[in-house]
């Protein structure tokens, strides 16, 4: 009987072996959320917010993914130092963004739903989140790049990279690289407290 | 007991072999057969025997394809030009090196039989790069107009609209706030309902019905959303007539930035009447009531989106690189989202 029941589940195991790194996207996603929504709820102020969320969000969010899609094309112009610099402050930018979500000690409840596959190595989690009596849909879009990191978040509909993404064509189609990096220099140097 | 084991362990075995052909056939492990990508060469997709698979793709010997850097880009080999004259002009004796050129490179490379091609950088690849080109995209011949319109409403958000919702926030609690937004979402029934049949979606029309009675009748007017509590009434979708002529096939039209009430576009307009038209709040005026008694209806309407739409404003526009971009951005595809329900 026990030996049965060990091949029924060496056959279980073999067979669930193809799944093994979805659920390592979802657990990844909802311990970065759960940290990030603590960090909100402990917070005593914007910018406490911030300096918390920092470092969850570095390790969370492939910020040079993200940099390099909302720039596009033009991004193959930059230099290397260029680059470094671009996604310096674009990251700057990302966590300002996201933090200026939440309020200091509100607390949203979030529901997650299946996830989707869109391509190999590419993850989509909708969840519904309920803040201050409203609901919203937010999906997060994680990559496989040596680890699950996010690499856009869609608020009802609207993408945080697609959003940058037509910014900066217009900037670039203005002035190029030099025209990107100075409205990226002005806009991370703006204080929004 | 033995036999049971062996048919179990037979059964296991194809899925365990599957498991292990599907990576190696993505990775392309083992293969000394290449097919050159714009990523560079990768290992060209094998049958279970190890024969490459039928495909469009030229199939070449891995020890026969040399792989070297990418060109520099134009802006790159100016600046390499300027920095090699200039060592020149400083009594360098170097020779300015030239410049890649593939067809020389080609032809050296057909002197030792070997194929070079140029290998770009994975993280670079443009169809990485490329991946948002062709979201929100809408026409916006007025844009000087629209800017300048939406400057306008940036002023009135600010000095009108943010100091009265601070006063609307003040007087009413947000539990009171709460009731109001419901009562008025209920009250809107007709415009949903209307919008869910011209859709045909019967279905969500039934719902958008049942909701309303449990909420005009548990919920005491509107004033408690009782349907959330209900896992099957709690997220019907939402429906308007700008969304119904999406739905239709009718573009979005040109973009268009409306004075107080923000960004539309030329659909979305047109549909902002049909809601107007299906909307009972609007039929106050036309019912023979008393001018104070309508504004004393229709004012908290217009006040309970205040708060909803001034946060919406600010977080499109605060930390963007260009506010109305990103207005327009975020406006076209939260409407794209809306009719893809």
């Amino acid at each position: 009987m026990k030996t049965r029941y060990l091949a029924l589940s060496l056959l279980v195991s073999m067979t669930c072996g193809f799944s093994a790194s979805t659920p390592d996207a979802e657990n990844t996603l909802k311990k970065s959320v759960g940290e990030v929504i603590a960090i909100a709820k402990d917070s005593k102020s914007p910018s406490a917010l911030r300096e918390g969320l920092s470092p969850v969000l570095m390790k969370s969010i492939s910020f040079d993914t993200m940099t390099r899609r909302a720039i596009g094309l033009g991004w193959r112009q930059f230099t290397e130092a260029q680059q470094k610099e671009a996604t310096r402050l674009f990251t700057t930018l990302i966590i300002r963004t996201y933090s200026s979500k939440f309020t200091p000690g509100e607390l949203p409840e979030i529901s997650y739903k299946t996830a989707q596959y869109p391509a190999p190595g590419r993850v989509e989690i909708a969840t519904t989140t309920l803040y201050k009596g409203s609901k919203y849909e937010v999906i997060y879009r994680l990559e496989d790049t040596g680890g699950w990191r996010i690499t856009d978040v869609v608020i009802e509909g609207a993408s945080l990279v697609a959003n940058y993404r037509t910014q900066f064509d217009a900037e670039f189609k203005e002035g190029g690289v030099d025209a990107v990096l100075n409205a990226l220099k002005k806009s991370a140097s703006q204080s929004t407290d | 007991m033995k036999q049971s084991i062996a048919f179990l362990t037979a059964l296991a075995i194809p899925f365990f072999w599957l498991h292990t052909g599907f990576a190696s056939s993505q990775t392309g492990s083992n293969s000394q057969i290449v097919i050159i990508t714009k990523d560079g060469a990768k290992p060209a997709p094998l049958t279970k025997n190890g024969t490459p698979k039928n495909s469009k793709d030229t199939l070449f010997l891995r020890s026969a394809v040399k792989e070297v850097p990418l060109a520099p880009s134009p802006q790159e080999k100016k600046k390499r030009l300027k920095t090699s004259s200039a060592a020149a002009q400083s009594n360098s004796k170097k020779p300015t090196p030239k410049p890649a050129n593939p067809a020389q490179r080609n032809a050296d490379a057909k002197k030792n039989d070997t194929i070079t091609i140029t290998k770009k950088s994975p993280s670079v690849s443009n169809d990485d790069l490329d991946e948002y080109s062709d979201i929100a995209k809408i026409a916006d011949p007025a844009e000087p107009i629209n800017r300048g319109t939406f400057w306008l409403n940036h002023q009135l958000y600010n000095y009108v609209l943010r100091p009265v919702s601070k006063v609307y926030e003040f007087i009413l609690p947000l539990p009171a706030r709460k009731a109001v937004q419901n009562v008025f979402d209920n009250a809107e029934y007709p415009v949903r309902v209307v919008n869910h049949a011209l859709q045909f979606q019967f279905k969500r029309a039934d719902l958008e019905t049942r909701k309303f009675l449990v909420n005009s009748v548990a919920g005491v007017g509107g004033i408690l959303k009782v349907s959330d509590q209900i896992p099957a009434l709690s997220n019907v979708p939402s429906a308007d007539t700008a969304q119904t002529l999406a739905k239709w096939g009718i573009g979005h039209g040109a973009y268009v930035v409306l004075p107080v009430l923000g960004p539309r576009s030329v659909r979305d307009t047109v549909g902002m009447a049909g809601d107007y038209a299906l909307n009972p709040i609007s039929w106050l005026s036309y019912g023979g009531l008393g001018g104070a008694t309508t504004l004393a209806v229709s004012g908290p309407s217009a006040a309970r989106n205040m708060n909803e739409r001034i946060r919406i404003y600010d977080s499109a526009t605060k930390n963007a690189i260009d506010p109305y971009i990103a207005v327009r951005t975020g406006y076209i595809q939260y409407r794209d989202q809306a009719a893809s329900k």
